[in-house]
């Protein structure tokens, strides 16, 4: 059955000028009605007659499957369709709905659709936004809850300090007096002199957490920023440079491609070192101490305030990482190192790069290596300081 | 036969809400704090109470917590000094220092002690001795074993101030100083400073300008280096003859850096750096006579986060 342009008078005019692609077909596949619009987003030249849909090109095979199993109606779905010569899969939005025709009893489907790739694309980058800053904001209320923890913790700890070092100059002053007198019982003296050992133990351990609350405090207290007109690409040669001779990087190799010496950035140099320093021992980390890690600089734009960014990539030859590892990295106390690591180093080079106006973002397949992409302000001529 | 002399005493004041640490700070001052002088020391855990000793008694020195249970630390000392002023005062505090630095100079307090794990108690007697003694505050001899040998230069060119540094940052490098850049850093700083900023016309501009070589500083213009070690550190004292600067100064400097307001000055950033880079910075400052800079630079690295706040002027 076809309905020629005549039997559809005014409407085929209606279906003309539709934003959106119009296909009308029927159970045996005959295609009733495609306005141009709907030939234009297929890629389909105009003049090509599609009588069924056995006429659709090749690469529409996935869009025929579809359109010849839709025995419900859809009311809204997607289809990722690859065109000839495209770099990229586009996304078709689309309706369908079961009719029945006019003076007729076989029913119709009616296919309705548009290229939404453009909105995906959004819709992604605003997924990323949002987890950007919920990353941040996650982030910025541990560290507000480690803050207070650390400190409360702080105030015992001095306490166990002061308490041991009294009692152990308590104890030394008993036994200097048992030297003195001369005539210590000598299970007397044995004893205060286990219990200074015992002191030693308490002091251990009070020292263990109290280098884990120090951490913990400039964890959650970034210090303040000095500042300095910086080229990255300079900076992070000399770093390579030294690193060289340095026992844990010594098998590792570098390869650098310099970046735009013209650009400069805004930033406190000793704080984007450590940042690049964890960056650089993560990758010695996962490849067990060899492979190479290549660095690589470009420019990008930052969408949101539209600011010229200077990228820096480390890329390592590891294992890579899965979906949920990947996920949590930024996270504090999350470490794939075992007693090795506390789980810091990421989360505080998160928040420095994020300090200094600037994203830390990471790449990674399991099998495939990880790229690490530290995106910074360039600083621009007419900036105002202060 | 001795002639017995009559030891002067000193009234001390310890407020201070968590238990453990007020008692220990007593105990430790009552027993092992040396000094040629003998302590009355009373304490208090709260600070309502505290001010009823301080209406009653006329205290010489009084250390406060600064978090105290409806109250805090800046506020007591504030009320202590009212009372009276010619009491010493000194904070001490589990938090981060350098976070109170405009209050300090709000309130001319000049002392913050830290509360650490392990608790620095040398400090804190060195703390005591320097607010009831101020003179002891002078010397890097003071704050090094007794018995330690200190070496003296003295900057009497432009031209020796690297020349004077090369050798100290040697002494630095074999003594084992953990970060020898950092203390460099400071170091050069802290001497140039003492060098171009001490010496002024009389119009109190300055007479050099930095960088500027200068042939010969006048007798009253040199500046002393003073180098030394223990087991536990190393000692660096820079004194020039001009002691121009203020501790309210220092003050403000430091807080303009540590709230970001002076990120982008250079001016200033001097103290601040020097803060953040040593261990330990002490300020001792006779007005009109001598400025003194002393760092100290442990060789465990217990004590290099939380940094006290030490400046004494006579």
């Amino acid at each position: 059955m076809k309905i020629d342009q005549q039997q559809l008078g005014g409407l085929y005019t209606i279906f003309e000028t539709l934003p959106s692609g119009l296909l009308i077909y029927d159970h045996d596949e005959n295609v009733i009605q495609m306005n141009s619009r709907a030939k234009e987003l297929l890629k389909i030249p105009l003049q090509k007659s599609i009588q069924t849909l056995r006429d659709l090109p090749d690469y529409l095979v996935e869009l025929r499957i579809l359109l010849q199993n839709a025995e419900e109606d859809i009311p809204r779905s997607e289809i990722n369709l690859l065109f000839p010569e495209a770099a990229e899969t586009s996304t078709i939005g689309f309706s369908m709905k079961h009719i029945r025709l006019e003076d007729t009893v076989a029913q119709a489907r009616i296919f309705v659709f548009n290229d939404i790739t453009h909105i995906v694309r959004d819709r992604r980058a605003m997924d990323k936004i949002k987890e950007e800053l919920y990353q941040s904001k996650k982030l910025a209320s541990i560290g507000t809850m480690i803050s207070g923890v650390a400190h409360e913790l702080n105030n015992p700890l001095t306490g166990i300090s002061m308490s041991t070092q009294l009692t152990r100059m308590t104890l030394k002053a008993a036994l200097k007096k048992l030297d003195e007198n001369g005539n210590g019982d000598p299970r007397v003296r044995g004893a205060l002199e286990k219990a200074l050992q015992e002191l030693d133990k308490t002091d251990r351990e009070a020292k263990k957490a109290s280098a884990l609350v120090s951490e913990l405090l400039n964890y959650s207290r970034p210090s303040k920023m000095t500042l300095t007109l910086e080229n990255l690409s300079r900076v992070i040669e000399e770093m390579v440079q030294a690193l060289k001779s340095h026992p844990d990087f010594s098998p590792i190799r570098f390869e650098i491609q310099p970046g735009p010496a013209e650009l400069e950035v805004l930033c406190d140099r000793l704080k984007i070192e450590q940042v690049f320093y964890n960056l650089f021992k993560n990758a010695v980390d996962a490849t067990g101490g060899k492979g190479t890690i290549r660095i690589s600089f470009h420019e990008t734009t930052e969408p949101r305030e539209n600011r010229h960014m200077l990228v820096v990539n480390v890329a390592d030859e590891g294992p890579g990482m899965d979906k949920t590892i990947l996920a949590r990295i930024f996270d504090p106390f999350f470490t794939t190192k075992g007693a090795e690591g506390i789980g810091l180093g990421l989360s505080i080079s998160y928040r420095t790069i994020e300090q200094h106006g600037g994203q830390i973002t990471v790449d990674s397949e399991k099998g495939k290596g990880t790229v690490f992409h530290v995106a910074l302000p360039v600083f621009e001529e007419d900036e105002i300081l202060i | 036969m001795s002639i017995a002399t009559e030891k002067s005493l000193y009234r001390i004041l310890i407020v201070d809400d968590d238990d453990t640490i007020r008692e220990s700070i007593v105990h430790y001052l009552e027993n092992f704090h040396e000094a040629g002088y003998d302590l009355a020391i009373e304490s208090s855990p709260d600070a309502p109470e505290a001010r009823q000793r301080i209406e009653q008694t006329p205290f010489d020195l009084i250390i406060s917590d600064i978090n105290l249970p409806h109250d805090d630390g800046f506020r007591l000392l504030q009320f202590a000094r009212q009372k009276r002023p010619q009491s010493k005062t000194a904070l001490i505090t589990a938090y981060k220092v350098e976070d109170y630095v405009r209050l300090a100079r709000e309130t001319g307090i000049c002392n913050i002690i830290a509360k650490t794990a392990p608790f620095n108690f040398e400090e804190l007697s060195c703390v005591v001795t320097n607010l009831l003694d101020p003179a002891s505050a002078f010397g890097l001899k003071n704050y090094l074993a007794p018995e330690s040998q200190i070496h003296h230069e003295v900057i009497r060119n432009s031209k020796q101030i690297m020349e004077t540094f090369y050798r100290l940052r040697e002494f630095c490098e074999k003594s084992g100083v953990r970060n020898v850049d950092s203390l460099s850093t400071a170091l050069i700083e802290a001497m140039t400073n003492a060098v171009y900023h001490a010496a002024k016309l009389p119009d109190g501009t300055l007479k050099y300008k930095k960088g500027q070589e200068i042939e010969h500083l006048e007798e009253h213009e040199a500046v002393s280096l003073y180098y030394g070690r223990d087991d536990d550190r190393v000692g660096v004292g820079i004194v020039d003859q001009g002691g121009r600067i203020t501790a309210d100064e220092i003050l403000y400097w430091l807080d303009r850096n540590i709230s970001g307001a002076g990120l982008l000055d250079s001016h200033g950033r001097g103290v601040y750096l020097m803060h953040n880079l040593v261990d330990r910075l002490i300020i001792n400052i006779s007005p009109g006579e001598r400025t003194e800079i002393i760092t100290l630079d442990y060789f465990s690295p217990e004590y290099s986060t939380n940094k006290p706040l030490f400046i004494n002027q006579l």
